[in-house]
Protein backbone atom coordinates (compact mmCIF):
# COMPACT_ATOMS: atom_id res chain seq x y z
CA UNK A 1 0.00 0.00 0.00
CA UNK A 2 1.25 3.64 -1.11
CA UNK A 3 2.18 5.96 1.54
CA UNK A 4 3.75 8.97 0.28
CA UNK A 5 5.83 10.84 3.01
CA UNK A 6 7.26 14.01 3.07
CA UNK A 7 9.62 15.44 5.47
CA UNK A 8 7.26 16.65 8.27
CA UNK A 9 9.18 19.57 10.19
CA UNK A 10 6.98 19.88 13.40
CA UNK A 11 6.64 23.71 12.39
CA UNK A 12 5.21 23.84 9.21
CA UNK A 13 3.01 21.38 9.29
CA UNK A 14 0.69 22.67 6.21
CA UNK A 15 3.14 21.45 3.70
CA UNK A 16 4.23 18.24 3.02
CA UNK A 17 1.52 15.76 3.99
CA UNK A 18 0.87 12.83 4.65
CA UNK A 19 -1.72 11.21 2.69
CA UNK A 20 -3.17 8.19 3.05
CA UNK A 21 -4.84 5.90 0.61
CA UNK A 22 -8.52 4.59 1.75
CA UNK A 23 -7.86 0.98 0.73
CA UNK A 24 -6.02 -1.00 3.91
CA UNK A 25 -6.38 2.67 6.04
CA UNK A 26 -5.65 1.20 9.44
CA UNK A 27 -7.06 3.30 11.76
CA UNK A 28 -5.57 3.82 16.05
CA UNK A 29 -8.12 5.64 18.25
CA UNK A 30 -6.98 6.27 21.75
CA UNK A 31 -9.29 7.80 24.51
CA UNK A 32 -9.67 7.05 28.20
CA UNK A 33 -12.83 7.22 27.69
CA UNK A 34 -14.86 3.63 26.88
CA UNK A 35 -18.36 5.45 25.21
CA UNK A 36 -15.99 7.67 23.49
CA UNK A 37 -13.80 5.18 22.12
CA UNK A 38 -17.21 3.20 20.88
CA UNK A 39 -18.53 5.97 18.92
CA UNK A 40 -15.10 7.21 17.34
CA UNK A 41 -14.91 3.41 16.27
CA UNK A 42 -18.52 3.05 14.83
CA UNK A 43 -18.05 5.95 13.21
CA UNK A 44 -14.78 5.34 11.60
CA UNK A 45 -15.94 1.67 10.75
CA UNK A 46 -18.74 3.42 8.82
CA UNK A 47 -16.54 4.59 6.67
CA UNK A 48 -15.21 1.26 5.88
CA UNK A 49 -11.72 1.74 7.71
CA UNK A 50 -10.08 -0.84 9.89
CA UNK A 51 -10.49 0.36 13.36
CA UNK A 52 -8.51 -0.57 16.48
CA UNK A 53 -8.59 0.95 20.16
CA UNK A 54 -5.98 1.62 23.08
CA UNK A 55 -7.33 3.29 26.32
CA UNK A 56 -3.70 4.81 27.13
CA UNK A 57 -0.89 6.94 25.88
CA UNK A 58 1.21 3.79 26.94
CA UNK A 59 -1.35 0.84 25.56
CA UNK A 60 -0.51 3.44 22.29
CA UNK A 61 2.87 3.47 21.88
CA UNK A 62 2.88 -0.14 22.49
CA UNK A 63 0.51 -1.04 19.78
CA UNK A 64 2.39 1.53 17.70
CA UNK A 65 5.23 -0.41 18.43
CA UNK A 66 4.24 -3.79 17.05
CA UNK A 67 2.00 -2.49 14.10
CA UNK A 68 1.76 0.25 11.59
CA UNK A 69 -1.24 2.32 11.95
CA UNK A 70 -1.95 5.12 9.35
CA UNK A 71 -3.87 7.57 11.22
CA UNK A 72 -4.01 7.64 14.92
CA UNK A 73 -6.97 9.93 16.85
CA UNK A 74 -5.91 10.60 19.85
CA UNK A 75 -7.65 12.52 23.20
CA UNK A 76 -5.30 14.96 23.85
CA UNK A 77 -6.26 15.11 27.96
CA UNK A 78 -6.08 11.78 29.71
CA UNK A 79 -4.91 10.38 32.95
CA UNK A 80 -0.79 9.02 33.94
CA UNK A 81 0.05 10.23 30.27
CA UNK A 82 -1.80 12.71 28.12
CA UNK A 83 -1.96 12.58 24.59
CA UNK A 84 0.80 15.24 23.68
CA UNK A 85 3.40 13.43 25.40
CA UNK A 86 2.22 10.01 23.76
CA UNK A 87 2.18 11.43 20.77
CA UNK A 88 5.87 12.77 20.71
CA UNK A 89 7.02 9.45 21.55
CA UNK A 90 4.80 7.80 19.08
CA UNK A 91 6.49 10.19 16.17
CA UNK A 92 9.98 9.54 17.20
CA UNK A 93 9.73 5.51 17.01
CA UNK A 94 7.62 5.57 13.92
CA UNK A 95 9.97 8.35 12.85
CA UNK A 96 12.85 5.80 13.06
CA UNK A 97 10.97 3.38 10.74
CA UNK A 98 10.47 6.16 8.21
CA UNK A 99 6.67 5.63 8.51
CA UNK A 100 4.73 8.58 10.46
CA UNK A 101 0.92 8.00 10.89
CA UNK A 102 -0.98 11.26 10.62
CA UNK A 103 -1.87 11.78 14.38
CA UNK A 104 -5.33 14.15 15.01
CA UNK A 105 -5.59 15.16 18.15
CA UNK A 106 -9.52 14.67 19.63
CA UNK A 107 -10.49 17.87 22.01
CA UNK A 108 -12.96 18.81 23.90
CA UNK A 109 -12.34 22.30 23.59
CA UNK A 110 -11.60 23.29 19.80
CA UNK A 111 -10.67 27.10 19.79
CA UNK A 112 -8.04 28.54 17.35
CA UNK A 113 -5.60 28.97 20.19
CA UNK A 114 -5.49 25.09 21.10
CA UNK A 115 -5.07 24.30 18.06
CA UNK A 116 -1.71 26.14 17.47
CA UNK A 117 -0.67 24.34 20.42
CA UNK A 118 -1.43 20.89 18.74
CA UNK A 119 0.03 21.44 15.69
CA UNK A 120 3.22 22.56 17.36
CA UNK A 121 3.21 19.13 19.31
CA UNK A 122 3.02 16.30 16.45
CA UNK A 123 -0.44 16.71 15.80
CA UNK A 124 -1.55 17.42 11.96
CA UNK A 125 -5.05 17.93 12.55
CA UNK A 126 -7.33 18.17 15.73
CA UNK A 127 -11.09 17.87 15.97
CA UNK A 128 -13.69 18.39 18.50
CA UNK A 129 -14.80 15.33 19.97
CA UNK A 130 -17.34 13.08 20.17
CA UNK A 131 -16.82 13.23 16.80
CA UNK A 132 -19.97 14.65 14.55
CA UNK A 133 -20.34 13.76 11.21
CA UNK A 134 -19.80 16.47 8.85
CA UNK A 135 -16.54 17.37 11.24
CA UNK A 136 -15.19 13.98 10.70
CA UNK A 137 -16.45 13.63 6.86
CA UNK A 138 -14.32 16.85 6.09
CA UNK A 139 -11.26 15.62 8.09
CA UNK A 140 -11.13 11.81 6.79
CA UNK A 141 -11.49 13.92 3.16
CA UNK A 142 -8.75 15.32 3.72
CA UNK A 143 -6.66 12.84 5.00
CA UNK A 144 -7.31 9.99 2.67
CA UNK A 145 -7.81 9.79 -0.52
CA UNK A 146 -9.92 7.41 -2.51
CA UNK A 147 -12.88 6.03 -2.55
CA UNK A 148 -14.37 5.24 1.58
CA UNK A 149 -17.18 3.63 2.20
CA UNK A 150 -20.96 5.50 1.93
CA UNK A 151 -21.13 6.87 5.47
CA UNK A 152 -24.31 6.08 7.76
CA UNK A 153 -27.64 5.79 6.42
CA UNK A 154 -29.21 6.48 9.47
CA UNK A 155 -30.97 10.11 9.65
CA UNK A 156 -28.94 12.56 10.54
CA UNK A 157 -29.84 13.65 13.68
CA UNK A 158 -30.09 10.01 14.72
CA UNK A 159 -26.16 9.44 14.25
CA UNK A 160 -25.10 12.60 16.44
CA UNK A 161 -26.89 11.01 19.67
CA UNK A 162 -25.10 8.95 21.73
CA UNK A 163 -26.56 7.77 25.34
CA UNK A 164 -25.20 5.43 27.76
CA UNK A 165 -26.77 1.94 27.43
CA UNK A 166 -28.83 2.73 24.32
CA UNK A 167 -28.53 1.36 21.14
CA UNK A 168 -29.72 3.74 18.27
CA UNK A 169 -30.19 1.35 15.54
CA UNK A 170 -32.45 -0.62 18.26
CA UNK A 171 -34.81 2.54 18.35
CA UNK A 172 -34.85 3.12 15.11
CA UNK A 173 -35.84 -0.57 14.37
CA UNK A 174 -38.68 0.19 17.03
CA UNK A 175 -39.66 2.85 14.65
CA UNK A 176 -37.97 6.27 15.72
CA UNK A 177 -37.70 8.32 12.33
CA UNK A 178 -38.39 11.78 13.82
CA UNK A 179 -36.22 13.15 16.27
CA UNK A 180 -38.17 14.86 17.81
CA UNK A 181 -40.62 12.14 18.60
CA UNK A 182 -37.70 9.88 20.00
CA UNK A 183 -37.08 12.79 22.74
CA UNK A 184 -40.81 12.64 23.89
CA UNK A 185 -39.99 8.91 24.10
CA UNK A 186 -36.83 9.77 26.45
CA UNK A 187 -38.70 12.33 28.52
CA UNK A 188 -41.18 9.87 29.26
CA UNK A 189 -39.30 7.25 29.74
CA UNK A 190 -37.36 9.79 32.38
CA UNK A 191 -40.39 11.14 33.84
CA UNK A 192 -41.91 7.11 34.31
CA UNK A 193 -38.67 6.59 35.84
CA UNK A 194 -38.38 8.53 38.46
CA UNK A 195 -41.10 6.52 40.66
CA UNK A 196 -41.19 2.97 38.88
CA UNK A 197 -38.10 1.83 40.58
CA UNK A 198 -39.71 2.38 44.10
CA UNK A 199 -42.76 0.86 42.32
CA UNK A 200 -41.08 -2.18 41.49
CA UNK A 201 -39.41 -2.64 44.71
CA UNK A 202 -43.01 -2.49 46.46
CA UNK A 203 -44.27 -4.66 44.68
CA UNK A 204 -41.70 -7.76 44.97
CA UNK A 205 -41.20 -6.77 48.66
CA UNK A 206 -44.61 -7.28 49.59
CA UNK A 207 -45.23 -10.50 47.94
CA UNK A 208 -47.29 -9.46 44.78
CA UNK A 209 -45.02 -11.40 42.12
CA UNK A 210 -47.60 -10.97 40.01
CA UNK A 211 -48.09 -7.09 39.53
CA UNK A 212 -43.46 -7.27 39.60
CA UNK A 213 -44.08 -9.70 36.74
CA UNK A 214 -46.22 -7.25 35.21
CA UNK A 215 -44.14 -4.54 35.59
CA UNK A 216 -40.77 -5.76 34.38
CA UNK A 217 -42.71 -7.28 31.19
CA UNK A 218 -43.39 -3.27 30.49
CA UNK A 219 -39.93 -1.93 31.56
CA UNK A 220 -38.67 -4.81 28.99
CA UNK A 221 -40.82 -3.15 26.02
CA UNK A 222 -40.70 0.54 27.25
CA UNK A 223 -36.85 0.05 27.24
CA UNK A 224 -36.80 -2.21 23.88
CA UNK A 225 -38.91 1.13 22.69
CA UNK A 226 -36.00 3.57 22.98
CA UNK A 227 -33.03 0.78 22.35
CA UNK A 228 -32.32 0.70 26.24
CA UNK A 229 -31.41 -3.05 25.36
CA UNK A 230 -29.25 -4.15 28.66
CA UNK A 231 -32.30 -3.02 30.71
CA UNK A 232 -34.69 -4.66 28.30
CA UNK A 233 -32.59 -8.28 28.35
CA UNK A 234 -32.38 -7.73 32.43
CA UNK A 235 -35.99 -6.92 32.67
CA UNK A 236 -36.73 -9.79 30.31
CA UNK A 237 -34.80 -12.46 32.92
CA UNK A 238 -36.91 -11.02 35.73
CA UNK A 239 -40.05 -11.31 33.32
CA UNK A 240 -38.91 -15.61 33.05
CA UNK A 241 -37.78 -16.26 36.64
CA UNK A 242 -41.34 -14.83 37.98
CA UNK A 243 -43.39 -17.03 34.99
CA UNK A 244 -41.20 -20.00 36.36
CA UNK A 245 -41.60 -19.59 39.70
CA UNK A 246 -37.95 -18.72 40.52
CA UNK A 247 -38.28 -16.56 43.23
CA UNK A 248 -34.61 -16.84 44.32
CA UNK A 249 -33.78 -15.19 41.13
CA UNK A 250 -35.23 -11.98 41.81
CA UNK A 251 -34.27 -12.04 45.20
CA UNK A 252 -30.53 -11.95 44.55
CA UNK A 253 -30.99 -9.57 41.19
CA UNK A 254 -33.60 -6.95 42.16
CA UNK A 255 -30.98 -4.71 43.58
CA UNK A 256 -28.78 -5.32 40.93
CA UNK A 257 -31.85 -4.45 37.67
CA UNK A 258 -33.34 -1.64 39.63
CA UNK A 259 -29.32 0.13 40.39
CA UNK A 260 -28.89 -0.52 36.03
CA UNK A 261 -32.18 1.10 35.95
CA UNK A 262 -31.98 4.29 37.71
CA UNK A 263 -28.08 4.74 36.01
CA UNK A 264 -29.98 4.55 32.90
CA UNK A 265 -32.67 6.87 34.18
CA UNK A 266 -30.00 9.08 34.71
CA UNK A 267 -27.81 9.09 31.52
CA UNK A 268 -31.07 9.62 29.62
CA UNK A 269 -31.55 12.53 31.85
CA UNK A 270 -28.00 14.34 31.51
CA UNK A 271 -28.86 13.87 27.70
CA UNK A 272 -32.10 15.91 28.12
CA UNK A 273 -30.92 18.84 30.14
CA UNK A 274 -27.89 19.11 27.21
CA UNK A 275 -30.48 19.18 24.58
CA UNK A 276 -32.70 21.71 26.07
CA UNK A 277 -32.59 25.28 24.51
CA UNK A 278 -32.72 28.29 26.74
CA UNK A 279 -36.12 29.73 26.98
CA UNK A 280 -36.57 32.80 26.81
CA UNK A 281 -37.37 34.42 30.06
CA UNK A 282 -40.90 35.42 28.84
CA UNK A 283 -42.87 38.92 30.28
CA UNK A 284 -45.75 36.82 32.41
CA UNK A 285 -48.46 39.13 30.29
CA UNK A 286 -50.57 39.89 33.45
CA UNK A 287 -52.24 38.55 36.37
CA UNK A 288 -55.36 36.31 36.32
CA UNK A 289 -58.00 37.28 38.31
CA UNK A 290 -59.40 34.64 40.59
CA UNK A 291 -62.96 34.59 38.98
CA UNK A 292 -61.19 33.89 35.70
CA UNK A 293 -58.79 31.51 37.41
CA UNK A 294 -61.43 29.44 38.59
CA UNK A 295 -63.12 29.39 35.50
CA UNK A 296 -60.48 28.33 33.15
CA UNK A 297 -59.32 25.73 36.12
CA UNK A 298 -63.03 24.33 35.69
CA UNK A 299 -62.98 24.59 31.90
CA UNK A 300 -59.57 22.46 31.74
CA UNK A 301 -61.28 19.92 34.36
CA UNK A 302 -64.67 19.49 32.04
CA UNK A 303 -62.22 18.73 29.10
CA UNK A 304 -60.38 16.24 31.14
CA UNK A 305 -63.56 14.38 32.15
CA UNK A 306 -64.61 14.18 28.86
CA UNK A 307 -61.41 12.19 28.22
CA UNK A 308 -60.32 15.13 26.08
CA UNK A 309 -56.78 14.99 27.53
CA UNK A 310 -54.89 16.87 25.11
CA UNK A 311 -56.97 19.66 24.78
CA UNK A 312 -56.68 20.03 29.22
CA UNK A 313 -52.83 19.89 28.85
CA UNK A 314 -53.70 23.02 26.37
CA UNK A 315 -55.99 24.92 28.69
CA UNK A 316 -53.16 24.29 31.94
CA UNK A 317 -50.54 25.43 29.11
CA UNK A 318 -52.33 28.93 28.53
CA UNK A 319 -53.17 29.54 32.14
CA UNK A 320 -49.46 29.27 32.60
CA UNK A 321 -48.57 32.25 30.43
CA UNK A 322 -50.44 34.30 33.30
CA UNK A 323 -49.05 35.55 36.47
CA UNK A 324 -50.05 33.00 39.42
CA UNK A 325 -49.56 32.38 42.81
CA UNK A 326 -46.42 30.15 43.27
CA UNK A 327 -48.29 27.72 44.99
CA UNK A 328 -51.01 27.32 41.84
CA UNK A 329 -48.17 27.21 39.47
CA UNK A 330 -46.24 24.30 40.89
CA UNK A 331 -49.43 22.51 41.30
CA UNK A 332 -50.35 22.89 37.84
CA UNK A 333 -47.05 22.04 36.67
CA UNK A 334 -47.28 18.56 38.33
CA UNK A 335 -50.84 18.04 36.59
CA UNK A 336 -49.61 18.74 33.47
CA UNK A 337 -46.57 16.31 34.17
CA UNK A 338 -49.40 13.97 35.17
CA UNK A 339 -51.45 13.94 31.59
CA UNK A 340 -47.90 13.48 30.00
CA UNK A 341 -47.68 10.30 31.78
CA UNK A 342 -51.43 9.66 30.65
CA UNK A 343 -52.30 9.37 34.66
CA UNK A 344 -55.51 10.85 33.69
CA UNK A 345 -57.28 9.97 37.12
CA UNK A 346 -54.57 11.45 39.13
CA UNK A 347 -54.80 14.19 37.39
CA UNK A 348 -58.18 14.76 37.22
CA UNK A 349 -58.25 14.29 41.57
CA UNK A 350 -55.41 16.73 41.39
CA UNK A 351 -57.33 19.81 39.44
CA UNK A 352 -60.63 18.85 41.78
CA UNK A 353 -58.40 19.58 44.44
CA UNK A 354 -57.28 22.34 43.09
CA UNK A 355 -60.53 23.77 41.91
CA UNK A 356 -61.87 23.34 45.51
CA UNK A 357 -58.81 25.16 47.44
CA UNK A 358 -59.16 28.12 44.95
CA UNK A 359 -62.91 28.00 45.61
CA UNK A 360 -62.76 28.31 49.34
CA UNK A 361 -59.75 30.58 49.78
CA UNK A 362 -61.86 33.34 48.24
CA UNK B 1 -62.89 17.74 5.42
CA UNK B 2 -63.36 14.23 6.40
CA UNK B 3 -63.14 14.00 10.53
CA UNK B 4 -60.49 11.57 11.36
CA UNK B 5 -61.53 8.21 12.84
CA UNK B 6 -61.26 7.61 16.73
CA UNK B 7 -59.37 5.10 17.98
CA UNK B 8 -59.34 3.98 21.64
CA UNK B 9 -55.78 3.05 22.98
CA UNK B 10 -55.56 1.18 26.38
CA UNK B 11 -52.08 0.36 27.93
CA UNK B 12 -50.96 0.85 31.30
CA UNK B 13 -47.37 1.76 29.82
CA UNK B 14 -46.78 4.83 29.33
CA UNK B 15 -43.79 4.81 26.41
CA UNK B 16 -46.01 1.89 24.82
CA UNK B 17 -48.90 4.70 24.67
CA UNK B 18 -46.76 7.34 23.50
CA UNK B 19 -45.56 5.58 20.49
CA UNK B 20 -48.91 4.41 19.72
CA UNK B 21 -50.16 7.94 19.49
CA UNK B 22 -47.26 9.03 17.79
CA UNK B 23 -47.50 6.33 14.47
CA UNK B 24 -51.35 7.35 14.73
CA UNK B 25 -52.33 10.48 15.21
CA UNK B 26 -51.44 11.46 11.66
CA UNK B 27 -54.37 9.80 10.10
CA UNK B 28 -56.40 9.36 13.06
CA UNK B 29 -57.94 10.97 16.51
CA UNK B 30 -55.97 9.06 19.16
CA UNK B 31 -57.39 8.56 23.04
CA UNK B 32 -54.85 6.90 24.78
CA UNK B 33 -55.86 5.73 28.30
CA UNK B 34 -54.05 4.20 30.92
CA UNK B 35 -56.03 1.72 32.50
CA UNK B 36 -58.89 -0.65 31.46
CA UNK B 37 -61.35 0.76 34.10
CA UNK B 38 -61.15 4.44 32.52
CA UNK B 39 -61.61 3.17 29.22
CA UNK B 40 -64.57 1.39 30.13
CA UNK B 41 -65.95 4.94 31.60
CA UNK B 42 -64.58 6.33 28.34
CA UNK B 43 -66.85 3.74 26.31
CA UNK B 44 -70.29 4.53 28.18
CA UNK B 45 -69.52 8.02 26.55
CA UNK B 46 -68.02 7.57 23.22
CA UNK B 47 -67.70 5.36 20.33
CA UNK B 48 -64.27 4.36 18.56
CA UNK B 49 -64.07 3.06 15.58
CA UNK B 50 -61.25 0.87 16.82
CA UNK B 51 -60.11 -0.58 19.86
CA UNK B 52 -56.08 -1.26 20.53
CA UNK B 53 -55.66 -2.95 23.99
CA UNK B 54 -52.55 -4.52 25.80
CA UNK B 55 -53.35 -7.67 27.47
CA UNK B 56 -51.75 -7.83 30.51
CA UNK B 57 -51.92 -4.71 32.37
CA UNK B 58 -52.51 -4.50 36.19
CA UNK B 59 -55.51 -3.48 38.01
CA UNK B 60 -57.84 -4.32 35.41
CA UNK B 61 -56.42 -6.57 33.01
CA UNK B 62 -56.80 -6.62 29.51
CA UNK B 63 -58.68 -9.79 29.07
CA UNK B 64 -61.58 -8.92 31.34
CA UNK B 65 -61.72 -5.31 29.70
CA UNK B 66 -62.64 -7.15 26.63
CA UNK B 67 -64.88 -9.65 28.22
CA UNK B 68 -66.80 -6.46 29.72
CA UNK B 69 -66.67 -4.57 26.38
CA UNK B 70 -68.21 -7.71 24.50
CA UNK B 71 -71.15 -7.63 27.16
CA UNK B 72 -72.50 -4.17 26.34
CA UNK B 73 -74.42 -3.45 23.80
CA UNK B 74 -72.60 -0.10 23.11
CA UNK B 75 -69.54 -1.36 22.17
CA UNK B 76 -69.45 -4.96 21.77
CA UNK B 77 -69.27 -4.83 17.94
CA UNK B 78 -66.41 -2.55 17.90
CA UNK B 79 -63.22 -3.79 15.96
CA UNK B 80 -60.54 -4.76 18.84
CA UNK B 81 -57.05 -5.26 17.86
CA UNK B 82 -54.63 -6.62 20.86
CA UNK B 83 -51.60 -5.96 21.94
CA UNK B 84 -49.92 -8.87 23.35
CA UNK B 85 -46.46 -10.48 24.12
CA UNK B 86 -45.22 -13.74 22.83
CA UNK B 87 -45.53 -15.47 25.94
CA UNK B 88 -49.30 -15.23 26.91
CA UNK B 89 -50.56 -17.12 23.76
CA UNK B 90 -53.06 -18.48 25.73
CA UNK B 91 -54.19 -15.24 26.73
CA UNK B 92 -54.19 -14.76 22.99
CA UNK B 93 -56.19 -17.74 22.40
CA UNK B 94 -58.77 -16.59 24.45
CA UNK B 95 -58.96 -13.42 23.68
CA UNK B 96 -59.95 -14.52 19.90
CA UNK B 97 -62.56 -16.55 21.87
CA UNK B 98 -63.94 -13.05 22.94
CA UNK B 99 -63.42 -11.83 19.05
CA UNK B 100 -60.49 -9.61 18.03
CA UNK B 101 -59.51 -8.75 14.54
CA UNK B 102 -55.49 -8.87 15.38
CA UNK B 103 -53.21 -8.98 17.57
CA UNK B 104 -49.76 -7.27 17.74
CA UNK B 105 -46.55 -8.95 19.56
CA UNK B 106 -44.32 -6.18 21.89
CA UNK B 107 -42.51 -4.29 21.62
CA UNK B 108 -43.95 -3.91 18.38
CA UNK B 109 -42.72 -1.95 14.91
CA UNK B 110 -44.72 1.25 14.57
CA UNK B 111 -45.20 1.17 11.24
CA UNK B 112 -46.04 -2.16 11.37
CA UNK B 113 -48.85 -0.97 13.73
CA UNK B 114 -50.26 1.68 11.37
CA UNK B 115 -50.38 -1.17 8.76
CA UNK B 116 -52.76 -3.14 11.15
CA UNK B 117 -54.74 -0.17 11.83
CA UNK B 118 -55.07 0.53 8.41
CA UNK B 119 -56.16 -2.83 7.51
CA UNK B 120 -59.26 -2.33 9.82
CA UNK B 121 -60.02 0.56 9.21
CA UNK B 122 -59.21 1.68 5.98
CA UNK B 123 -59.23 -1.71 4.03
CA UNK B 124 -59.62 0.16 0.25
CA UNK B 125 -56.29 2.58 1.04
CA UNK B 126 -53.47 0.91 -0.53
CA UNK B 127 -50.10 2.15 1.57
CA UNK B 128 -47.69 3.10 -1.10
Amino acid sequence: MDLMQGAIAVENVHSEVTVVSAKDCKVLVVDDNMVNRRVARLRLQAYGLEVEEADSGKAAIELVRGKRYDIIFMDHLMPEMDGIEAAQIIRKDCGENGRLPIMIALTANATEDVRESFLANGFQDFIAKPLETEPLRETLHRWIRGEMAPADSRPVEFQDILIAGIDMDEALAHGSDNIEEYRELLQLYYLDGKRKPALLRAFWEKGDHKGYGIEVHGLKSASAGIGAMKISESAKEHEMAVYRGDEAFVDSHISQLLADYEEQVEHIRIFLEKGRTCMDVQEKKQEMGRADLLREIRDALDSLEHFRAKECARKIEDILQYRLDPDTERKLGKIQEQLKLYEDDAAEQMLRDLTKQIETEG
Amino acid sequence: MEKKLKILAVDDNVISLAAIEQELKGEYEVIALNSGLRALQYLKQERPALILMDIQMTLKDGIETLREIRDREECKDIPVIMLTSLRTKDTVLESSKLGIVDYVVKPFNKQDLLERVNRVLKPDKRRE
